[in-house]
C-alpha cells in the first residue's frame, strides 16, 4: 500500500468536535430532498404537491441533462415544494407514510461480477446514483460516458471532460465531521459491494485509507490504495488523494465518490431498493450535546438541532448562531428551516463571534487557533483550541507572507493563482495549476490579510468552465 | 470604559460627523480596530479564520526592533558624550540623552507618516493599513541621529507617498518604503548622510561635565537643531562611521589600519560605534533575526542569502586585495564587512520585507545573495557611496519580480513534465 506524504496541510486540534457520543436514531415525519447545491443542477420537479410517491420514484431531474436524476428514498405524500431566490429548488418536502417501494432488481455478489460496464453505468444512472459523482476539477456531475456534449448559447458543443478513474476516501480529516467509523458501522458489506460495482464500470478505482480503516476495506483486489495520515487536513479529501495518485491531463477528470454514496450503491445493488439512512452528526460550540446519530435521508435541520440539546422551539438560525452543514472549512451555511443534504450530514452549531476583544494583538494568545508561530498557542501543539466565526481582522492587500504556499496540500502557489483569477487570465491560471486546487479552504483560513482566496479561485474555475 | 469609547466611535461614524459631508471613518475606525478586534465574522466557508491578522504580523517586527531601539538610544547618548570628552556618563544619563535625540525622530516619523496614511485612506475610502507601524519603526533606525528634523519630514513623506501610496498602498509597493525615504534623503542631502560626522551634540551639556542645561537652553538648541541638524564638530574626536573610515582614500594612510585603530571588531559587534541609530549593534540585530526567524515573520532564506553573498564577495575581494595598490578597502577581512555599517540590519529587517522581496523560497535565496554581493561591491568599488546596503536592497527590490518570474516559470515547466 502506497503511503502518501503531503507537505502542506494542517493538523487541527479543535474543541467541540463530534466525538464518540452516539445520539441514537433520529426520526422525522417530514423529510426534504434537494440537489445539495450541486453546480449546474437546474431542477425540474416532476411531482406535484399532494402526489403520493413510493421510495424510488423520480422527484426531479436536471433540465440540462436528464441523466441527472433524483429519486425519493422514502414513500409518502408530497407536502410542499420549496423554492429559494431565482427559483432554485430548496426542497421537495415529503410527509412520510406507507411502505411503497420501487425495486430496481437485486444482484448477488456473483451476479455483480458478471455485470458489463455499460449495464453497470446504466443501472447507476437509473437509480440516480451517478448524479452524485462529482468531478474533480470543477465539481460538476461527472458526464456519463457516451452522453452528448452540452451546448453553449451559440449551439456549439462544449468540451466534455473524460473520466479516467474513481476516487473513494475512507478517511475524514476535516475537523467537525461525521467520523467515517460511525458511517461505516454496519455498512461495511455495502461499501465493499459498492467498490465492486465501481470496478465493474471499467474505470480504475482508487481508495484512500488510513491506519484506522477497517482491514476488510483495505484488501479489495483491483482497487489501488493510498494510505494517508488522517490527522492531517485535508489528507482525507479524495481530490487531494487524486493529486498524489497521478496528475490529470488536459480534459481529464476523476469522479469523487462520497462514502454515503458508496454505501448507497452497495445497498441498491444488493437489495434493489434505495437506502433511506444517513449517519448524521452534530458538533460545534453552540451544541450542548455532540455526537453522531442515524436518521432518514433529508432529515430536517431542526430535528438534528433538537437532538443536540437546543430546544426545537428556538431552533431557528439567528444572527447569534450560525448553522453549518458540513465541516468548518468546507461546509455551507444552512437555515434551520431546511433539510440536510445527501452528502453534507454534519450540522455544526457555531455562535457568531463578534466579540471585540481589547488589545488582541498585544496579547500572548495562548488560546488562539493559528497556523503561524506568532502566538504562544503555537507552542502548545496538543492543546485543543476553540474555533470561532470571527474574521480576526479586516481585509488588507496581499503582503506575500507565503503562508498559503506553505499550507496548500497540492503544492500550488495560491498567492499567484488568486491574482491570476482576479485578472481573469485563464492561461495563467491553467499554468499555475488551478485545476489541481481541491477547494480545501486552507489558504483562505491562514491568510493574515483576510483575502477570500477560495472564493476568488472558485470564480476563476467557473470562468474556465464557462469559457470552455 | 469601552462603552464610552464605543459612543465616540459611533458618533464619529455617523455620516459627516466631523467635517460636514466628508466621511471620516478611516481614522476613527483605524483607531478603533487598533484597540479592539473588529466585529467582522466570516461570510462563508471556511467558517473559521486564523487568529493572525496583519496587525499581529507587523507588530512582531516592531517587537524584534525593540532591542535595536533600546541600545540605539543608549549609544546615541554615549557617543554624544564621548564627542565632548565625557567618558564617565552613566547608563541612565546616556539613555536620557539618547532619548532626547531619538524620541523626537520617532514621534515625528509616526506623525507625518500617519498623516499621509490617513489622507490616502480617506481619499481612497479604505481602512488605514497597519503597514506603516513597521515602516515608521524602521525609518528612524536607519537615519543618523544628527539628521535635521525637516529633512526627516521630507524623507518620511517621500517614503510613504512615493515609495508606497502611489502604488496603491500596503502590499502593492515595489520598493521598501523606509529605504525609499532614506534614499531620497541620501541623494538630496548628501552632507547629512555621508557618514562623516554622525555623532549628535549633546543637549545636556553644562559647564561642569554632565550637569543638565537649563530647559530654555535645550529649547533653543532644539530649534536650532530643527533648522541645522545637530552635527557636533569637536576637536580631537571623529564622529566618522566605521565605513567612512574604511573607505577613506588619504595618501599615506592605510585605511584598514586606521579603522582598526579607532574601532575594534568587538566594538562593531556590540555596537559602541557611531552610525545610524539602530544599525550599530550586531548583537541586537541578531536578537531581531532570531525572533523573526522563530516567529516565521522574516525569511531565514533571505537573511542567509545576504550573509552568504556578502561573505562570498568579501572573500573574492580579499583575494585581489593583497596586490591592490588602489583600494585599501579590498583588504578588509570579509567577516568585518558583515558586521560593519548597516549590512546586518539591512539583511535582517530590510531585505526580508515580504512585500518588496520575492515570495518564492528559491528566489529569496537568490535575491539575498545578490543583495549581499552587490552591497560589498558598492561599498568597496564605488567611492561615492561608503555604504551600499540601501542601494543594494532597493536595486534588488526592483529585480525581485523578475527573479520570481523565472523561478515560477521553471516551476511551471517542472510541473508540466510530471
Amino acid at each position: 500500500m502506497e503511503k502518501v506524504r503531503i507537505k502542506g496541510g494542517q493538523r487541527f486540534r479543535i474543541a467541540h468536535g463530534v466525538g464518540e457520543n452516539d445520539l441514537g436514531v433520529l426520526s422525522s415525519e417530514t423529510v426534504g430532498f434537494h440537489p445539495s447545491g450541486t453546480k449546474d443542477f437546474k431542477a425540474k420537479v416532476v411531482v406535484k404537491v399532494g402526489d403520493d410517491v413510493a421510495a424510488g420514484d423520480l422527484l426531479f431531474f436536471n433540465k440540462k441533462n436528464e441523466n441527472h436524476r433524483y429519486l425519493s428514498s422514502c414513500s409518502g405524500r408530497v407536502k410542499a415544494i420549496e423554492y429559494g431566490p431565482r427559483r432554485v429548488l430548496e426542497a421537495v418536502v415529503i410527509e412520510r407514510s406507507g411502505e411503497a417501494k420501487t425495486s430496481f432488481g437485486s444482484f448477488s455478489p456473483e451476479q455483480v461480477q458478471s455485470l458489463g460496464a455499460e449495464a453497470t453505468i446504466a443501472h447507476l444512472v437509473k437509480t440516480g446514483l451517478w448524479s452524485r459523482f462529482l468531478s474533480h476539477p470543477f465539481k460538476r456531475i461527472v458526464p456519463v460516458p457516451g452522453e452528448p456534449a452540452p451546448k453553449d448559447i451559440h449551439g456549439h458543443d462544449l468540451p466534455v471532460p473524460s473520466l479516467i478513474r474513481f476516487h473513494v476516501s475512507f478517511v475524514e480529516s476535516e475537523p467537525h465531521l461525521v467520523p467515517t467509523g460511525a458511517t461505516l458501522e454496519g455498512n461495511i458489506e455495502n461499501a465493499l459491494l459498492g467498490l465492486e460495482v465501481l470496478k465493474r464500470t471499467g474505470f480504475d478505482v482508487v481508495a484512500g485509507v488510513s491506519s484506522n480503516t477497517d482491514s476488510k476495506l483495505k484488501s479489495v483486489s483491483g482497487v489501488a490504495y493510498k494510505e494517508v495520515d488522517e490527522t492531517l487536513f485535508p489528507a482525507g479529501s479524495a481530490e487531494v488523494q487524486s493529486y498524489f495518485t497521478q496528475p490529470l491531463g488536459a480534459g481529464e477528470c476523476v469522479a469523487c465518490v462520497d462514502l454515503e454514496t458508496l454505501i448507497d450503491i452497495g445497498h441498491v445493488v444488493r437489495t434493489g431498493e434505495l437506502r433511506d439512512e444517513r449517519t448524521y452528526a452534530v458538533a460545534g460550540e453552540g451544541a450542548s450535546k455532540r455526537g453522531h446519530a442515524r436518521g432518514p435521508v433529508g432529515l430536517p435541520v431542526a430535528t438534528l438541532q433538537s437532538a443536540s440539546g437546543v430546544p426545537s422551539g428556538e431552533a431557528t438560525s439567528s444572527t447569534d448562531t450560525r448553522l453549518v452543514a458540513g465541516g468548518l472549512l468546507r461546509g455551507k451555511k444552512i437555515d434551520a428551516k431546511h433539510y440536510m443534504g445527501l452528502t453534507e450530514t454534519t450540522l455544526n452549531i457555531l455562535p457568531e463571534d463578534r466579540e471585540r476583544t481589547p488589545f488582541v494583538f498585544f496579547r500572548p494568545g495562548g488560546n488562539r487557533l493559528t497556523t503561524f508561530k506568532l502566538w504562544t498557542s503555537a507552542l502548545m501543539k496538543g492543546k485543543e483550541q476553540v474555533a470561532t466565526t470571527s474574521n480576526n481582522g479586516e481585509h488588507r492587500g496581499c503582503v506575500q507572507c507565503g503562508q498559503c504556499i506553505k499550507v496548500c496540500p497540492v503544492e500550488l502557489m495560491p498567492n499567484l493563482v488568486f491574482k491570476a483569477a482576479l485578472a481573469k487570465d485563464i492561461e495563467k491560471m491553467e499554468q499555475l495549476g488551478i485545476r489541481d486546487c481541491t477547494d480545501c479552504g486552507l489558504c483562505t483560513f491562514v491568510c493574515p490579510s483576510k483575502i477570500e482566496l477560495g472564493e476568488i479561485v472558485e470564480s476563476g474555475k467557473e470562468l474556465i468552465v464557462k469559457e470552455g | 470604559m469601552w462603552k464610552f469609547w464605543e459612543k465616540i466611535v459611533d458618533a464619529a461614524n455617523k455620516e459627516g460627523a466631523l467635517f460636514g459631508k466628508v466621511p471620516n471613518k478611516a481614522l476613527i475606525n483605524a483607531t478603533d480596530t487598533f484597540f479592539r478586534k473588529p466585529a467582522i465574522v466570516t461570510a462563508n466557508a471556511p467558517h473559521m479564520r486564523d487568529a493572525t491578522d496583519l496587525k499581529r504580523f507587523i507588530f512582531m517586527v516592531v517587537v524584534a526592533l525593540l532591542p535595536c531601539y533600546i541600545f540605539g538610544t543608549y549609544n546615541v547618548g554615549r557617543n554624544a558624550y564621548l564627542s565632548i570628552g565625557v567618558t564617565d556618563a552613566t547608563l541612565m544619563q546616556c539613555t536620557l540623552e539618547g532619548l532626547l535625540h531619538v524620541l523626537p525622530l520617532v514621534v515625528l516619523t509616526y506623525l507625518i507618516g500617519g498623516m499621509w496614511e490617513g489622507i490616502f485612506a480617506q481619499v481612497r475610502g479604505h481602512e488605514i493599513s497597519e503597514g506603516f507601524l513597521v515602516t515608521g519603526a524602521l525609518m528612524p533606525l536607519i537615519l543618523p541621529p544628527t539628521l535635521p528634523w525637516w529633512q526627516l519630514v521630507l524623507g518620511v513623506s517621500f517614503g510613504v507617498v512615493i515609495g508606497k501610496e502611489v502604488f496603491g498602498g500596503v502590499g502593492m509597493n515595489i520598493l521598501n518604503p523606509a529605504l525609499t525615504g532614506r534614499a531620497f534623503l541620501f541623494f538630496a542631502y548628501p552632507a547629512q548622510l555621508s557618514g562623516d560626522v554622525w555623532v549628535a551634540k549633546p543637549f545636556i551639556n553644562g559647564a561642569n561635565g554632565l550637569e543638565p542645561a537649563a530647559w530654555t537652553t535645550i529649547a533653543v538648541e532644539k530649534i536650532q537643531a530643527f533648522i541645522n541638524g545637530k552635527a557636533a564638530a569637536v576637536d580631537g574626536y571623529s564622529g566618522a562611521t566605521a565605513l567612512a573610515k574604511a573607505a577613506q582614500n588619504v595618501p599615506g594612510v592605510d585605511a584598514i589600519q586606521d579603522l582598526h585603530a579607532t574601532y575594534s571588531v568587538s566594538d562593531m559587534v556590540w555596537g559602541f560605534i557611531p552610525g545610524s541609530i539602530g544599525e550599530t549593534s550586531i548583537a541586537c540585530v541578531a536578537f531581531g533575526a532570531f525572533f523573526l526567524i522563530l516567529t516565521g515573520v522574516g525569511s531565514w532564506r533571505t537573511m542567509v542569502g545576504v550573509f552568504a553573498g556578502g561573505a562570498a564577495m568579501g572573500l573574492l575581494l580579499n583575494g585581489f586585495g593583497g596586490s591592490s595598490e588602489v583600494n585599501d578597502f579590498f583588504r578588509l577581512p570579509w567577516y568585518e564587512h558583515l558586521v560593519m555599517g548597516s549590512f546586518a540590519f539591512g539583511a535582517v529587517f530590510m531585505a526580508t520585507d515580504p512585500v518588496s522581496s520575492p515570495f518564492h523560497k528559491t528566489s529569496r535565496l537568490i535575491y539575498g545573495f545578490l543583495i549581499g554581493a552587490l552591497c560589498i561591491i558598492i561599498r568597496t568599488i564605488n567611492p561615492a557611496y561608503p555604504e551600499g546596503m540601501m542601494l543594494a536592497i532597493l536595486f534588488m527590490n526592483v529585480f525581485s519580480p523578475l527573479i520570481d518570474h523565472y523561478v515560477v516559470q521553471s516551476w511551471i515547466k517542472r510541473r508540466a513534465k510530471r
